[in-house]
C-alpha cells in the first residue's frame, strides 16, 4: 500500500484512524436514532400541539433522510458545533464543555505528571534490588490500587486528610471566602488540587511502576549494561543513564494510550472533590439526562483517545525507528 | 479406526492444562492465592445468601438514621435509617450478577472471536482484529455512560452493553493462543483423518483454550464491577436496584458525620474485586509452563507469564 520510509509509516498510521474515527461517529449517531425520543420531545415537552412539534422537526431537519442528518451531524461535528443543551437554556454544548475543560486538564495533566515522575522513580528502585522486600510490597501495594474505585479512594483521602486532619480543603477548586489575587490565588489553586491530583495519580502509579520495573528488568540484563558494569561504572549510574532511556520508550506508549482511563478517572473523582471540571458537568448533564452535553463529552473523551494513541505511535516511530517498518 | 483418532489429543502434550491437584497445591501453598480464594469464595457466597442474610426490602428503614455500627448495626446505619449490612449485602448481590452475567457473554463472543480468527487467519483474522481494535479504542465507561444516558438506567441495559463490549481482552489471548495450538500435530492428525474445522474448533481447540479464558474472564468480571459502581456513583446506576456504587454517592452529603456510609460499601468493592483479581491470577500462574514453583522461588507476583501485553490487561475504570 503506501510506501516505505517516514512518509509511509505516518500515512499508514493517519488512515488505520479512519476505520476507528468512522465507527465512533456511526455508533453514537445510531444512539440518537435509536434513543426513544427525540430532541422535540426534550424541546417542546409532552404538551406541545402537533403543528409547533411539525415545525420543530422541519426546524431541527429531522424530517429528513437518514443519511442526510448523518451528512448534516458530522458537518457538524467537524465544525466543533455539538449541538445546544435541552436543560441549560439552549447553551452550545461546545461551550459548556470547553468552559470546563481547563480545570478538568489542569487536573488530568498534574496526576499524569505525578503518576509518569513517581511510577519511574519507584519502578528504577525497584530494578535495583529486584526480588527484594521493596519489590513485593510494592506489588501487592499495586494489587490493593488496582482494586480500588478511584472516587471511594477519593472520599476516603477527603475523610483522612481534609476533614479529620485538616490539612486540605474539602471542596472545590477555589476559595470563596477570600478573594486572593496573583500568587496568593495560585497557591489557593494549589492547595485545592493537592487531593484531587494525588488521587488521580495513584490510580495510574502502579501501572506505571509495573512497566518501568518490567522494561528495566529487561534492559538490566542486556550486554550494553553489562559492558557499563564492567568498565566500572556504579549499579545507580547504570540504571539511571543507560537502562533508564531506553526503559522509558515502553513506559510512555502505556501513559499516552492510558488518556481514556485518565479521563474516566477524573470525571469520577471531580465530583467527589466538587473540582468544577467536566467531571462535575457530566454529572449534571447525566442526572438530568441532558443528552447533547452526554454525547459531546463522550465524543470528545473517544476523539481525543483516538488522537493520543496516533500521537503516540508517531512519536514512538519517531524515537524508535525499529516500530516504522513494521 | 479413524473415529479412535479422532478424539481429543491427549491433554498432556499441552501447554495449557489445569491439573486440578497441582492447582489446588499451589493454592495451598501460595498465600496470595489462597487470600483470593478464600475472597472471591466468601464473596460469591455472601451474594447468594444477601436474601437470607438480610431478608427484607435493603431500601427500608430498620432504625434510627445515622447510627455508628454497633452490635445490632454492624456496618451502621445510613441518612434514613437503613441498615448499611443489609444493603451492602444486597449491593454486592448486583455487582455479582452483573459480573456473572458479563463475563458468560464475553466468555461466548469472546472465545468465537479468538477461535475462528486464530483458526481462519488471513483476511477473516483482519477484520476480526479491526473491530476488536475499535472496540478497544472507545472508552468502555464513557459507552455505557451514553447509552444509560439515551436508553435509560437498568441492570439489562447495563449487563448488554458490557457483555457485548468487554469480549475484546479475551478474543486477542484466545486467538494468540490458537495461533499456536494450531500448529501442533494432533490438529493436523485430525485434520488429515477428515474432521471438519468445526469439530477441530469444538473439540480440539476450545478445551485447551479454556483454561486461559477462564484468567481473562477474572479480569473481566472485577473490571466490570468498577465500571458498574463508577456509573452507579455519579447516578447512573438501576434506581430499582441496591448498588454499592449507589451506597457511595449516597455517603458523599454525609462525609463529615457519618465515615460508616462510605468506608463499608467500598471496602466491598474492594474485597470483590480483589478476590477476582488474585484469583486471576492463580490460575494463570498455575498454567505457567514452568509450573507454580517456578515463580515461588522469591518472584514478585507482578510477572505475568500470560503474555496479555501489559497495558491492556489493566481494569479500565478505578
Amino acid at each position: 500500500m503506501a510506501g516505505s520510509g517516514v512518509l509511509g509509516f505516518v500515512l499508514r498510521r493517519l488512515l488505520s484512524v479512519v476505520p476507528t474515527v468512522s465507527a465512533i461517529l456511526i455508533v453514537t449517531f445510531a444512539m440518537i436514532q435509536l434513543a426513544p425520543g427525540d430532541a422535540v420531545d426534550a424541546l417542546a415537552g409532552a404538551g406541545g400541539d402537533e403543528a409547533t412539534n411539525d415545525y420543530l422537526r422541519a426546524y431541527l431537519q429531522l424530517d429528513q433522510p437518514v443519511w442526510r442528518q448523518f451528512a448534516s451531524y458530522v458537518v457538524n461535528l467537524a465544525q466543533g458545533d455539538l449541538g445546544v443543551s435541552f436543560v441549560q437554556g439552549g447553551t452550545p454544548v461546545t461551550d459548556l464543555i470547553l468552559d470546563r475543560l481547563p480545570a478538568t486538564l489542569l487536573l488530568m495533566g498534574t496526576a499524569l505528571v505525578l503518576s509518569s515522575v513517581g511510577g519511574v522513580l519507584l519502578g528504577a528502585l525497584i530494578a535495583r534490588w529486584p526480588y527484594g522486600r521493596l519489590d513485593a510490597s510494592v506489588s501487592s501495594a499495586s494489587l490493593v490500587s488496582d482494586a480500588l474505585p478511584g472516587f471511594w479512594l477519593a472520599q476516603l483521602a477527603v475523610l483522612a486528610f481534609a476533614i479529620s486532619a485538616g490539612w486540605f480543603p474539602v471542596q472545590g477548586m477555589t476559595d470563596a471566602r477570600e478573594q486572593y489575587t496573583g500568587l496568593a490565588a495560585y497557591a489557593d489553586v494549589a492547595r485545592h488540587l493537592v487531593l484531587p491530583a494525588l488521587v488521580l495519580a495513584t490510580s495510574e502509579l502502579a501501572l506505571v511502576t509495573r512497566v518501568a520495573r518490567a522494561g528495566l528488568l529487561a534492559e538490566r540484563s542486556r550486554e550494553y549494561v553489562r559492558s557499563a558494569r564492567a568498565k566500572g561504572m556504579r549499579e545507580r549510574r547504570t540504571i539511571l543513564v543507560h537502562a533508564l532511556p531506553n526503559a522509558l520508550l515502553p513506559v510512555a506508549t502505556v501513559v499516552g494510550t492510558r488518556l481514556g482511563f485518565l479521563f474516566a478517572g477524573a470525571v469520577v473523582i471531580e465530583t467527589v472533590f466538587g473540582w468544577p471540571g467536566l467531571g462535575t458537568l457530566l454529572l449534571t448533564a447525566s442526572q438530568s439526562r441532558d443528552r447533547p452535553v452526554l454525547l459531546g463529552l463522550v465524543l470528545l473523551v473517544s476523539l481525543s483517545v483516538v488522537l493520543a494513541n496516533l500521537l503516540t505511535d508517531l512519536v514512538y516511530g519517531w524515537i524508535d525507528p525499529r516500530v516504522r517498518s513494521r | 479406526m479413524s473415529v479412535r483418532a479422532d478424539r481429543p489429543a491427549p491433554r498432556r502434550s499441552l501447554r495449557s492444562r489445569v491439573p486440578s491437584g497441582r492447582l489446588l497445591r499451589h493454592v495451598v501453598r501460595t498465600p496470595s492465592a489462597l487470600l483470593g480464594g478464600t475472597l472471591l469464595l466468601g464473596t460469591v457466597t455472601l451474594s447468594l445468601l444477601a436474601g437470607v442474610l438480610a431478608p427484607g426490602d435493603p431500601l427500608a428503614a430498620a432504625g434510627p438514621a445515622l447510627l455508628p455500627p454497633s452490635a445490632s448495626f454492624p456496618f451502621g446505619t445510613d441518612n434514613l435509617g437503613r441498615d448499611i449490612l443489609g444493603a451492602v449485602l444486597h449491593g454486592l448481590r448486583t455487582s455479582m450478577t452483573i459480573a456473572v452475567s458479563v463475563g458468560a457473554m464475553s466468555l461466548v463472543i469472546g472465545l468465537f472471536v479468538g477461535l475462528v480468527s486464530g483458526y481462519r487467519g488471513g483476511r477473516v483474522d483482519n477484520v476480526l482484529m479491526r473491530v476488536t481494535e475499535i472496540f478497544q479504542a472507545v472508552p468502555l465507561f464513557f459507552l455505557a455512560l451514553l447509552v444509560v444516558g439515551f436508553f435509560g438506567a437498568g441492570v439489562d441495559h447495563l449487563i448488554l452493553l458490557l457483555g457485548f463490549t468487554s469480549w475484546e481482552l479475551l478474543a486477542r489471548v484466545v486467538r494468540a493462543e490458537t495461533l499456536t495450538l494450531r500448529e501442533r500435530d494432533f490438529v493436523d492428525a485430525a485434520r488429515s483423518l477428515g474432521a471438519s474445522d468445526l469439530r477441530i474448533l469444538l473439540r480440539h481447540l476450545l478445551p485447551n483454550v479454556l483454561p486461559t479464558a477462564v484468567v481473562v474472564i477474572a479480569l473481566v468480571g472485577s473490571r466490570v464491577i468498577l465500571i458498574e459502581a463508577a456509573l452507579s456513583f455519579i447516578g447512573l446506576g438501576d434506581p430499582n436496584q441496591v448498588s454499592l456504587g449507589y451506597l457511595i454517592f449516597n455517603a458523599q452529603p454525609f462525609l463529615q458525620v457519618a465515615w460508616w456510609m462510605s468506608v463499608f460499601p467500598g471496602l466491598t468493592i474492594v474485597v470483590a474485586v480483589l478476590g477476582l483479581n488474585l484469583t486471576g491470577d492463580l490460575v494463570n500462574q498455575a498454567l505457567d509452563p514452568r509450573g507454580p514453583s517456578a515463580k515461588r522461588r522469591g518472584s514478585a507476583p507482578s510477572d505475568d507469564s500470560l503474555n496479555l501485553g501489559a497495558p491492556e490487561v489493566e481494569t479500565r475504570v478505578r
